[in-house]
């Protein structure tokens, strides 16, 4: 039982980055405008952060280094602080974002203001991560996410082109339509940039320090990644789905998330609304858990500081203020009025910009036979690494040119 | 895990953080720069309008959705107050916005066409269960639909 409840660090780890609310947002627009044709983004997203998760977990289990002991190694004291600050800053935006995004479902829920539902789901969130162990945090917002599932639903019950779903995995160097190749290519590298976004691995990495894995459970760690992120690939596919049946004939360009929402409940009655309203509820929430600890994660082991969510507040100070404080400020940004949608489209690309010095370090970690032993890359692991690596260089020069082109992708 | 930190180091650790930190802030200041206003062109009104037939699309959709009693109350008056919020956002920034001579009546008929966009939905605010509105709200926006789209075809 515990080996199969082991397996919800790979559920929250990829449903938090996989299903967040750019992604729930991101996606369906892809949809939208180019109905199944982004599918392969999403497949070549999921082979991606299944290799580089699993490395990840590997290099923590073997070496006990997290991402940032191996960012600060690898890259130096002061380019490997260049990249945490980055990287924090983007959990900021981020978990700002979600909690924005906490605020739009409760308001939808309740009715209460929206201010005044942010400002009281941060202390509910601030004393769930206070009160539970690693574990139980990752289980509760893991297996609640799993009702996200109604999407998956909604899609197979609306009919959708089985053919066109199979002829999107192929990749396609152009969109099928005139003059938006460029749009195309926005929406592609930021569903890639979506599905490898840098949080992921530094809480996944944690987690497996947290959950205290032993080399012998190294099969585990496998088998915990890639059914995570299979799952999280699959709703995602339904999101696209449900933006190619729904919104692509109609023209519309979803830009609200009560509109996706809408389109997860479509088929059914207001029950499937609130199950559709509550899915999306955990889903931000564990994503904004692992926004939060994974800022509080990266400062403290770059500067070789106790942390842990199991170990007790007082002997971990640092760790727990900087959690508390990255939710709090997450909290204020959110009060000055930034939309979260404006905050995603910048985590997005800004992500995609940070994302090869997080991974390149990862990669050469798990390659040294020094380190890693007998646990270290095959040639299969390596080549596929090189490869993904390759394909977030480019995602990462072009990011930031087809942003200003498309206008954060406007049509 | 925890280990003692030297004045020295932690001097020479803040200078190294201070400058990281400004690295930082220039490459998010360039990221996220060149948002302000300026003058419309062919492609940013076809855009507008794009914009327009999809949010009329989506108050459509959404109409269908609660005529069919699926949406709970909240959630109806929720959702209508963001699109709302959103289509006066656009409008807003039509109404700031400037076009060459030649796309000027064209920038105008848009900003008519939203105007007319925000008025229906704030009927729909108040109309959530009354039918009979609904329906004649459904029948302006896709009057507003169809004029967007008439404007959108001179482009």
């Amino acid at each position: 039982m515990k080996k199969l409840l082991g397996v919800t660090l790979g559920i929250m780890t990829a449903l938090g980055g996989f299903v967040d609310f750019g992604q729930i947002i991101f996606t369906m627009q892809a949809g939208a405008l180019f109905r199944y044709r982004l599918l392969w983004a999403i497949v070549l997203g999921t082979v991606a952060i299944i290799t580089y998760m699993e490395m990840c977990g590997r290099v923590a289990v073997v070496a006990q280094k997290t991402v940032f002991v191996v960012v600060r190694e690898r890259l130096g004291r002061r380019f490997g602080l260049v990249v945490l600050i980055a990287s924090n800053l983007l959990n900021l935006i981020t978990c700002a974002a979600e909690l924005g995004g906490i605020a739009i479902v409760l308001h939808l829920l309740t009715g209460w203001p929206e201010k005044v539902v942010l400002i009281a789901s941060v202390p509910v969130l601030w004393c769930t991560i206070s009160a539970l162990q690693f574990e139980w945090i990752e289980r509760l917002f893991g297996l609640a996410g799993l009702t996200m599932v109604v999407f998956a639903i909604s899609a197979a019950q609306l009919h959708p082109d089985w053919a066109a779903i199979v002829g999107g995995v192929v990749p396609r160097l152009t969109s099928g339509k005139p003059g938006e190749g460029i749009l195309y290519w926005y929406f592609a590298v930021g569903i890639f940039s979506a599905m490898l976004m840098e949080y992921e691995v530094h809480f996944y990495s944690s987690g497996a320090i947290e959950e205290d894995w032993k080399p012998q459970d190294l099969s585990e760690n496998f088998s915990v990644a890639a059914f995570g992120s299979i799952l999280g690939a699959f709703l995602t596919v339904a999101l696209l789905a449900l933006g190619a049946i729904i919104f692509s004939p109609r023209g519309i360009f979803p830009e609200l998330l009560s509109t996706t929402i809408m389109a997860g409940a479509l088929p059914f009655g207001k029950g499937g609304l609130l199950l559709a309203l509550g899915g999306t509820l955990a889903c931000l929430g564990g994503a904004a858990v692992e926004t939060t600890l994974s800022g509080a994660y990266n400062y403290c082991q770059f500067y070789n500081l106790s942390w842990g969510k199991n170990l007790p507040a007082k002997k971990v100070p640092v760790f727990t203020k900087s959690w508390s404080a990255m939710l709090g400020i997450a909290m204020l940004v959110d009060l000055t009025g930034v939309g979260p949608l404006q905050l995603v489209n910048i985590s997005i690309v800004f992500g995609m910009v940070v994302m090869p010095f997080t991974y390149y370090p990862i990669l050469r970690v798990a390659m040294d036979k020094k380190i890693m032993g007998r646990h270290l890359n095959g040639r299969g692991d390596t080549a596929l690494g090189i490869a993904v690596l390759g394909l977030i260089i480019l995602a990462a020069i072009a990011a930031i040119p087809l942003m200003i082109v498309t206008n954060f992708g406007k049509p | 895990m925890a280990t003692g930190i030297s004045p020295l180091i932690h001097e020479r650790r803040l200078k190294v953080g201070g400058r990281s930190i400004q690295i930082v802030l220039i490459l998010f200041g360039a990221l996220t720069a060149g948002c302000g206003h300026k003058s419309k062109s062919v492609s940013d009104l076809c855009s507008d309008l794009r914009a327009l037939s999809s949010w009329t699309e989506q108050v459509d959709l959404f109409i269908g959705y609660i005529e069919d009693e699926k949406a709970t109350n909240d959630y109806a008056l929720g959702h209508v107050r963001y699109i709302d919020s959103e289509v006066k956002e656009a409008f807003k920034d039509l109404e700031e916005a400037t076009a060459e001579p030649q796309l000027d009546p064209l920038l105008r008929e848009c900003r008519q066409h939203y105007s007319f966009l925000i008025e229906q939905v704030g009927r729909l605010q108040l109309n959530l269960k009354n039918p009979s509105v609904l329906d004649d709200i459904k029948n302006e926006i896709q009057r507003i639909h169809a004029a967007s789209e008439r404007t959108r075809a001179i482009l």
